[in-house]
């Protein structure tokens, strides 16, 4: 019998703890468990045998931390391979020589988090993730029967470990994360986050371990069991430590424990152990009290799921709301941005988007001239680092889509793939392997059907297709393809009945990218939102359009309120309320100092950080002044004013940065009426160098920067060296600034300076940050230390000159 | 027999708001109103996003000459040597404010870098404050003992790298969430590991003393 027969039979039993049995027999604090396995194999072999006699199918390795970031083979330190195998060894000596127990028994290698966390919390890449799981399962795939996944507190490194066992072993894979008494991993996320992701991974069995007590996760089980169809796995720790006399207690006992599983058996538990402060008793006890017992089989869900670091959507709850806006069709300034590389621009549509109520973010970065799958991952990793949206993967070239799903945070909706052989071909395979929730174009080879029954046929054909991928109907969503009225008299009114026919036939679920169906009308968004009303009357549970359109929010908070999905009508009151978004000119405050004092009302506002009523000033300054007129004879001497104020220690960093967002926003509203400028303003590039991944400092003197004319290209932070200086190469920069924050990140900024002055020289190199002084700066080799934001502007004026004066 | 290590959640102390003025690099000085609005309007989303974790270890020390011994961790270092003459245990500790509260200064800095400013003051005066409030517990759990100050890797001659044995001892990462960078930057960013001593006389617990800091030139200065 295999792993999998087991589990489908009954109740398996895993093993109790590792790290605190190992601590029990002698083990110091700070010491590596994994050692063991060579310098006392004798004590973890007898430590897996005492689990398999006390009735545990299978037992775990100790490898929990035998990482190559741990056990590099250097210095005499041993090899990952060899820690690994010595515990297979040790494993496999123990069931061989277990007396009693269970008659069919297996061995799991065990994998625990790295101890470093990921990009964009920490500094280890994805694939970095994956390559050390790999390792781990390279080297004890062979020896085990199935791969524990444990003790996990972030979804990405959980994603990275759960692809390294399916690339390096065909076994079956349990993947058990660790929640905090609010049900969260330390990222956020909850059960239904977590089962979305490893349900699209296709693991084998789903749980949960560690750091709470049986009790604790009594709780949690409901929610993991309303979320998922796989196996439930449990390993609770032994309640929670205390000291008695010197020694660590932990306050549930072994029949404590055991009853408590038993109430979990009940609730649907079926892959039962312990964790922390269990033992060969608690395991035996554990057996007694549940053995025969059937564990309640989950119930079938119906849910259409994607998610986030953090969030889980479900589009069987909808009608749900997909913003269309990060998307270069039709769009110019989008088109600029990705030209330009600005990923900025990204993640403020993005942010403004979620700020309008959208759920879900599109993401279409195509256009001819980019590298549109280096440009996707780029977007969906900086994105998946600022918003807990889950994201629309937008692309038809299945390469850019691979790179992006393999990469994502979550469970993604792909958009999409068609009623094409060769779309189905190229996109069920990655579904199959990363998860997903596909949009299903209703169209194929010959084209869009012109009826409904002819779109269905395409839907029935999808289905079946996707069905022999193990991919089911809760992972796609119908898009019955709104057309132009202008074209066709009849095309909206084929595409509603498609939803209906879709519905009721199917029982699948719909989307629709309602813009087009306007297309070359006039007042086109009073259509579209007509369109869309009819469209949510029908049944639609998805829709991708602009939630910076007030007719669409309006027509779908009238829908939600109309079709009673709208308690109390609590939403709409909300929404019609903030409606009349009149901010009016706020009254500036009282000034700061004399110094500050300006009757004007643009200035005023900008002095004082009021950024809508800077815009509205701004817009009132344009009705009798020309563009340039108002940045030069208003933004730019009230920011000079906060910015001397700030110099003279009577303005504070706080106040110059509200300033600065201030002044931003008046700028906007002045690019707005002026012709488009070719002109860009000298170009000033930024980094925090490589290692330091604290960027706070080097944001703020960007914004000022930029405020004052500045291109700023911002390469972000962990920036290697030779990125800088190509950067600098291939766009002419004469000024670089550098950030850092510690003593050990120094020596990069050193190494970039060092690179720079020999590579480009010529090219200033500015640098600031809290571990910087003079001396440290002088020490690199820079040209020059500004201890503060202002300062690298003063610094740049020097360098570059002032822009608005060229 | 093994010293036991704790972990624990403790509630995110009430944060001080003149901290996270002075950590606004305002000093003493009043915040004008646009200041203290975009403080308050931060505060609600802060409070939800911190998520304190901590983990600590109760260690007797041994002393001598320039070495500090916990038993099963030892520290090469005068400075530390002399911050806990006197002690005979020493309480070993790493705190955090969690990886969403990281997230959401993040996120904040996409367009608003004034708002991602006060965030980050937020948090550093919150991790003092949970620190301040985790040493007041411990005082209360040993009365007729005083706590010294608390000291840090890389204070005085305890290298930074010392970080790496105080984390790998704490079991950190697996109790609190706290681990490092390649770099010994700490992750989450808002995150403190300190070695307080327990003495039965000797220094005070006063933690902020700027009078007594020999850094002149510090911009937090009061």
């Amino acid at each position: 019998m295999n792993v999998m027969e087991c589990v489908k039979k009954g109740l398996f039993y895993l093993d109790g703890g590792t790290g605190t049995s190992l601590q029990a027999m002698g083990l110091g604090p700070g010491q590596f468990p994994e050692l063991w396995n060579l310098e006392h194999p004798e004590r973890v072999t007898e430590l897996a045998r005492s689990y398999f006699e006390a009735g545990s199918h299978g037992v775990i390795t100790n490898t929990f931390g035998a990482n190559g970031l741990k056990f590099d083979g250097k210095e005499g330190r041993p090899s990952v391979s060899e820690v690994v195998q010595a515990a297979i060894r040790c494993a496999q000596k123990a069931r061989d020589t277990a007396k009693g127990g269970q008659r069919d028994r297996f061995i799991g290698l065990d994998i625990g988090p790295l101890g470093r966390m990921l990009k964009p919390l920490g500094d280890l890449s994805f694939e970095s993730a994956v390559a050390l799981f790999a390792e781990i399962v390279e080297a004890g795939a062979a020896g085990a029967d199935f791969i524990l996944i444990e003790t996990m507190n972030d979804t990405y490194e959980l994603k990275a470990a759960v692809l390294a066992a399916k690339e390096h072993s065909n076994l079956p894979i349990f993947a058990s994360c660790v929640y905090d008494e609010n049900a969260k991993l330390m990222t956020g996320a909850g059960p239904e986050v977590v089962a979305a992701l490893l349900e699209g991974l296709r693991v084998d069995a789903i749980g949960m371990n560690c750091s709470l007590g049986p009790d604790q996760m009594q709780k949690i089980l409901p929610r993991l069991a309303a979320c998922t169809c796989l196996p439930i796995l449990v390993k609770p720790n032994a309640g929670m430590p205390h000291a008695q006399n010197g020694r660590t207690v932990f306050d549930v006992d072994a029949d404590h424990f055991a009853a408590s599983m038993e109430r979990m058996v009940r609730q649907g538990a079926r892959i039962i152990g312990g964790c922390c402060g269990t033992d060969a008793a608690y395991i035996k006890k554990l057996v007694e009290a549940t053995e025969g017992i059937s564990p309640a089989r989950p119930a079938p869900k119906k849910r259409w799921m994607i998610s986030s670091y953090d969030q889980a959507v479900d589009l069987g709850e909808g009608p749900v709301l997909i913003g269309e806006r990060i998307n270069p069709t039709g769009k110019k300034k989008c088109k600029e941005a990705l030209r330009a590389h600005d990923i900025s621009y990204v993640l403020r549509e993005a942010i403004a988007q979620q700020d309008r109520g959208a759920q879900v973010l599109d993401v279409n970065v195509g256009l001819p001239e980019i590298d549109e799958a280096a440009m996707l991952a780029e977007c969906v990793r900086e994105l998946q680092a600022v918003t807990g949206l889950p994201l629309q993967l937008d692309s038809s070239d299945p390469v850019a889509m691979e790179r992006a799903m393999r990469i994502y945070n979550g469970k993604p909706m792909i958009n999409s793939v068609s009623g094409k052989q060769e779309s189905m071909d190229a996109i069920f395979p990655l579904v199959k392997k990363y998860g997903g929730l596909v949009v299903c174009l209703t169209l194929d080879e010959t084209g869009i059907p012109d009826s409904a029954q002819g779109r269905l046929a395409v839907a029935r054909r999808i289905l079946k297709e996707a069905e022999r991928y193990g991919i089911g109907p809760e992972d796609l969503i119908f898009d019955p393809l709104a057309m132009t009225i202008s074209s066709d008299n009849r095309a909206a009114q084929v595409t509603l009945e498609a939803i209906g026919l879709l519905k009721k036939e199917l029982g699948v679920r719909c989307l629709l990218g309602v813009s087009n169906v306007s297309f070359g009308l006039p007042n086109r968004e009073d259509v579209t939102a007509a369109f869309f009303t009819l469209a949510l009357a029908r049944g639609l549970d998805a829709a991708i359009l602009n939630p910076f359109s007030v007719q669409m929010q309006k027509a779908y908070h009238c829908f939600l309120a109309l079709s009673g999905k709208d308690p109390n009508c609590q939403r709409y009151i909300g929404f019609a309320q903030s409606l009349p978004a009149q901010t009016g000119a706020a009254a500036p405050g009282p000034s700061r100092s004399p110094a500050l004092e300006t009757t004007d009302g643009l200035q005023a506002a900008i002095v004082h950080g009021l950024r809508e009523a800077a815009a509205q000033a701004a817009q009132e300054a344009l009705q009798s002044a020309q563009g340039m007129a108002v940045i030069n004879e208003k933004i730019i001497p009230a920011l000079d004013m906060v910015g001397r104020g700030f110099e003279e220690k009577t303005v504070f960093l706080p106040q110059l940065l509200m300033s600065a967002e201030a002044a931003k926003a008046a700028f906007d509203e002045v690019k707005k009426s002026m012709p488009a400028s070719t002109k860009k303003g000298p170009a000033v590039l930024l980094a925090t160098v490589k290692g330091d991944i604290h960027d706070i400092g080097k944001n703020i003197v960007k914004a000022l920067l930029e405020n004052y004319g500045y291109r700023v290209v911002d390469l972000g932070r962990d920036v290697p060296p030779e990125k800088i200086l190509q950067t600098a190469l291939d766009q002419d920069i004469r000024l670089v600034g550098l950030s850092a924050l510690m003593t050990t990140t120094v020596p990069a900024m050193e190494q970039t300076a060092r690179l720079l002055r020999e590579k480009k020289p010529g090219c200033k190199v500015v640098v600031g940050g809290a571990v910087l002084t003079q001396e440290y700066a002088d020490m690199i080799g820079a040209d020059h230390y500004a201890q503060n934001a202002m300062e690298t502007v003063r610094y740049a004026e020097q360098v570059l000159g002032r822009p608005s004066e060229e | 027999m093994t010293a036991p290590v704790w972990g624990i959640s403790p509630e995110l102390p009430p944060v001080p708001v003149k901290s996270v003025y002075r950590y606004l690099g305002m000093g003493r000085a009043q915040p004008d109103p646009a200041v203290a609005a975009l403080v308050e309007e931060c505060m609600p989303a802060f409070v939800s996003a911190a998520r304190c974790r901590a983990c600590y270890a109760e260690l007797p020390v041994r002393l001598q000459e320039n070495t500090v011994d916990f038993g099963g961790l030892q520290a090469d270092s005068a400075s530390l040597a002399k911050n806990l003459s006197g002690c005979r245990q020493a309480i070993l500790f790493a705190a955090t404010l969690g990886a969403q509260e990281d997230l959401l200064r993040r996120r904040a800095g996409v367009d608003s870098p004034a708002r991602a400013l006060v965030l980050d003051a937020m948090g550093s005066a919150a991790i003092e404050a949970l620190c301040d409030t985790l040493c007041d517990g411990w005082a209360r759990e040993n009365p007729g003992l005083r706590l010294r100050p608390r000291f840090s890797p890389g204070y005085g001659d305890l290298p930074l790298d010392f970080q790496v044995r105080l984390l790998a001892f704490l079991d950190s990462g697996r109790k609190a969430g706290i681990t490092l960078s390649e770099t010994l930057l700490m992750v989450p960013q808002k995150s403190v590991s300190a070695i307080v001593g327990l003495g039965e006389n000797g220094c005070t617990a006063r933690f902020h003393d700027c009078g007594a800091c020999e850094k002149k030139d510090c911009a937090f200065r009061l």
